[in-house]
């Protein structure tokens, strides 16, 4: 007998894994930017302000806060109330959604889920300085990675497994081409200094998907911004560049019925990438191509809900053959 | 300093672990000795580890709070030192609960069907049939096997003279063995040593036996079951969830089901509908389907009934046992195994009066402050009055509520329900307790090594119920020798 899956837990096995990986790239983007801007000269205004808008919440943060200081924002962006994708936020999500997948998380992985959220609620209390951020985001860090790690190693590689893995990779695709953004739009207002500065934003963009080392190791070319947007949207063998996480969605999608439409949307992202010309893209131009880049994943984030998540979806009618 | 057992004052009750004269009961003596031989900082420290492993392992019940406007997720509360109960004991209580639930399932057919209980005068047909629970809609309904509550979990309480009385039966939807079978992990976690010196009898097969019930209610070789919850907001989600993957069955909501024309059940799966054999439901019966019961009900599956009458989906436990599950029919227990039965019950009642008659009416009403009086059909320890303990005025209004509807009342004289040392600030002081089994039925009965075991955490409290302050410890059932 195969088992077959909810749909219902499907869904939650996915957003599981998208919840997790944000957490994740949540705590490392503020770890990397933070930094970064400690090199940056003092007087950009609005440094922090950018945070926001890559993460695309300017609406939600101008409802809680009048002003995108330092304080502001990463209260906003850590455990604030009031923001619905604060990295608590996620981690209780995260959380709740594995509450329900006692069925097919193994239980030692629901443990350690249950440890990073205890963490988080110890740890991401009032106002974090810099230096409990320091100490505190690579802590965070290291336990969402223990749970990607020990379900890498010991999940059953079923439907839960496969939806899960969707959900991570679309997530990390969608915050390495924002973590691209946080150098495409670092806050600059004088030209001049913006120029001076682009190779440090195009490193820290490196470091905040990990790929410093990698950058390294796969290209004798200088850090610039069209190398650095090939290597971490074209390169093959970078697991958080789009085009290795959007492969490996096509691969795990072929395993699922009913994947004609999610498939197709990821064949277009693949054929945008490949035709656009890099080199000439200047920083706007650059920012361009990552929304549309954004706009297309949750295309097929939508895609997904139709075809396996939604009860209601016209695919349910269809009755499956006892296995 | 620590545990000292000389300073530990049963008073005139029965303690589980230590008789009046100070020393061990039998079997419990290495365990007197083991948490003797602690410091405080051990007690403290195991304490917290139980603590801590709790919520690690995500142990919680849901409660709701007027603060968070909706259910929140408490810990699980849990007392390091275990309750022993010998061998020989428990075995005679396994053999009375089997015999109890035998005769309740032959009662709820019966009930359903020609009715001989009520024909021959054994209990009063009115009873029964302008109860709450009874449900016209599972007349003529013949449940595989004639069960209807495959899953039952009875309240048992020792008295001071040592007696084990059944308090009620939960025949709909009990909850709390997931918590038996988790107390016994964490006590191995925190306390491994302890099991050096016993061998208790371990209670994890009750996950297979749970599945092999419900497998045994469906002709298919290999039945799909499902769990169905009411949510993850449900004060017994955790358990629901807990339940799903011990039996690898599949966690449903009422929106993840549809019955089509076909009055077959299907589950929605990324493949498609899957037919759906065996659901272990864990919703009231008035919610399971808004068609035929609460038509505002989001929580069923509309067209459920009609696929369990046609038979094309087992539902545990069926809809309507709870008709036996009042507390006055509790009254008519022991006359019910006779009837159908023909046995004397190995297990014993509490003494209770009914309101209905006359005369003890009167009784209850003129004894209020020595008795506990309890509505036919309310849970979790609501909706009770405990006599001794009420204001005057409590008992006056109680009083009124009788009176205006006698039949929606039973009363017993308070028990002194038995206690065991429970760890209080690094000592040991006695605290009321109870214990529920549970019972299983299907093609075969089987019932759970000892038990969940409530204890009441407030000093002289009989209140057990999680939701209002009780705490648990883990039950063992240890050899005589």
């Amino acid at each position: 007998m195969t088992a077959s899956t909810l749909s219902s837990t499907a869904r939650r096995a996915y957003w599981l894994g998208r919840y997790l990986e944000r957490a994740e790239a949540t705590a490392n983007l503020m770890k990397t930017y933070g930094t970064l801007l400690y090199d940056l000269p003092q007087r950009l205004p609005d440094a922090w302000e950018t945070l926001i808008s890559i993460l695309a919440l300017q609406k939600p943060f101008a409802k809680a806060f009048d002003e995108p200081s330092e304080r502001n924002v990463c209260r906003f962006l850590l455990n604030d109330p009031a923001n619905p994708a604060s990295l608590l936020a996620n981690v209780e999500a995260a959380r709740e959604n594995a509450r329900t997948l006692q069925g097919v998380i193994p239980r030692i992985g629901y443990e350690y889920i249950n440890e990073l959220s205890l963490l988080c609620n110890d740890r991401l209390r009032g106002v974090l300085s810099r230096s409990r951020r320091t100490e505190t985001l690579p802590e965070l860090m290291e336990s969402a990675q223990k749970i990607h790690g020990f379900l890498a190693a010991n999940m059953l590689r079923d439907d839960p497994w496969r939806f899960y893995r969707i959900g991570v990779l679309l997530e990390r695709a969608d915050m390495t081409s924002r973590f691209m953004d946080m150098a495409a739009c670092a806050g600059f207002s004088d030209l001049a200094e913006q120029e001076a500065f682009a190779d440090l934003r195009w490193r820290s963009v490196l470091r905040a998907c990990s790929a410093q080392l990698s950058y390294r190791r796969s290209t004798a070319e200088p850090i610039s911004q069209a190398t650095v947007l090939d290597f971490l949207l074209n390169n093959r063998d970078l697991p958080s560049s789009l085009r290795y996480c959007l492969e490996e969605i096509d691969d795990v999608l072929k395993a699922l019925s009913r994947h004609q439409q999610p498939r197709r949307s990821l064949a277009a992202i693949r054929r945008l990438l490949r035709e656009t010309d890099l080199a000439a893209l200047d920083e706007a131009g650059a920012s361009a191509l990552l929304d549309a880049c954004q706009f297309e994943l949750r295309v097929i984030g939508d895609q997904l809900e139709r075809s396996y998540f939604n009860p209601a979806s016209a695919g349910l009618r269809r009755l499956s053959r006892r296995g | 300093m620590a545990i000292d057992w000389n300073s530990y004052d049963t008073a005139a009750l029965w303690d589980e672990l230590i008789a009046a004269n100070g020393r061990a009961r039998p079997g419990a003596g290495p365990l007197r000795r083991m948490l003797a031989g602690l410091s405080d900082d051990d007690l403290e420290a195991r304490r917290a580890a139980a603590e801590a492993t709790i919520r690690t392992m995500g142990i919680t019940f849901t409660v709701y709070s007027e603060e968070a406007g909706r259910g929140i997720d408490r810990e699980w509360p849990f007392d390091i030192i275990p309750r022993l109960i010998r061998r020989s004991e428990w075995d005679t209580i396994a053999e009375g609960l089997k015999q109890r639930v035998k005769a309740l399932n032959r009662f709820i057919d019966d009930v359903y069907h020609e009715q001989r209980a009520l024909k021959d005068g054994v209990i009063p047909a009115e009873f029964v049939l302008k109860s709450k629970e009874f449900r016209p809609q599972c007349q003529g309904i013949d449940p595989p096997h004639g069960v209807w509550s495959h899953i039952c979990g009875s309240d048992l309480v020792r008295d001071s003279d040592g007696q084990m009385y059944v308090l009620e039966d939960n025949l709909r939807v009990p909850s709390g063995v997931s918590y038996m079978l988790e107390n016994r992990e964490v006590m191995k976690r925190v306390m491994p040593e302890l099991f050096e010196n016993y061998s208790v009898h371990p209670v994890d097969n009750y996950a297979d036996q749970l599945s092999k019930t419900l497998h045994s209610l469906s002709s298919e070789r290999q039945p799909r079951v499902a769990v169905l919850t009411p949510g993850i907001y449900n004060s017994a989600y955790f358990e629901h969830a807990y339940l799903a993957q011990a039996i690898a069955a599949h966690l449903v909501e009422g929106s993840d089901l549809i019955v089509r024309s076909d009055k077959c059940v299907y589950m929605k799966t990324v493949d498609g509908l899957v037919k759906v054999d065996v659901i272990y439901r864990r919703i009231d019966d008035l919610f399971l389907d808004p068609e035929t019961f609460n038509p505002d009900s989001v929580l069923g599956v509309p067209g459920l009934m009609k696929a369990w009458q046609a038979g094309n989906v087992a539902l545990a436990n069926a809809p309507g046992c709870g008709v036996a599950d009042d507390k006055v029919i509790y009254t008519y227990v022991p006359d019910l195994v006779r009837y159908y039965l023909g046995e004397e019950p190995l297990l014993p009642n509490v003494p209770s009066y009914r309101c209905i008659n006359k005369e003890e009416l009167e009784y209850v009403v003129a004894h209020l402050d020595e008795l506990v009086v309890k509505p036919a059909n309310e849970s979790g320890g609501y909706g009770m009055l405990i006599g001794p303990k009420a204001t005057a005025r409590e008992r006056n209004e109680f009083r009124k509520q009788i009176l205006a509807n006698p039949r929606n009342y039973m009363a017993q004289p308070m028990l002194s329900l038995s206690t065991a040392p429970t760890l209080i600030d690094q000592h040991a002081e006695p605290r009321h307790l109870d214990l529920r089994p549970f019972i299983l039925s299907g093609k075969d009965s089987y019932v759970t090594t000892g038990g969940l075991t409530r204890v009441a955490m407030r000093k002289g409290s009989i209140v057990v119920n999680s939701s209002q302050g009780g705490g648990s410890k883990d039950t063992w059932i240890v050899d005589d020798s």
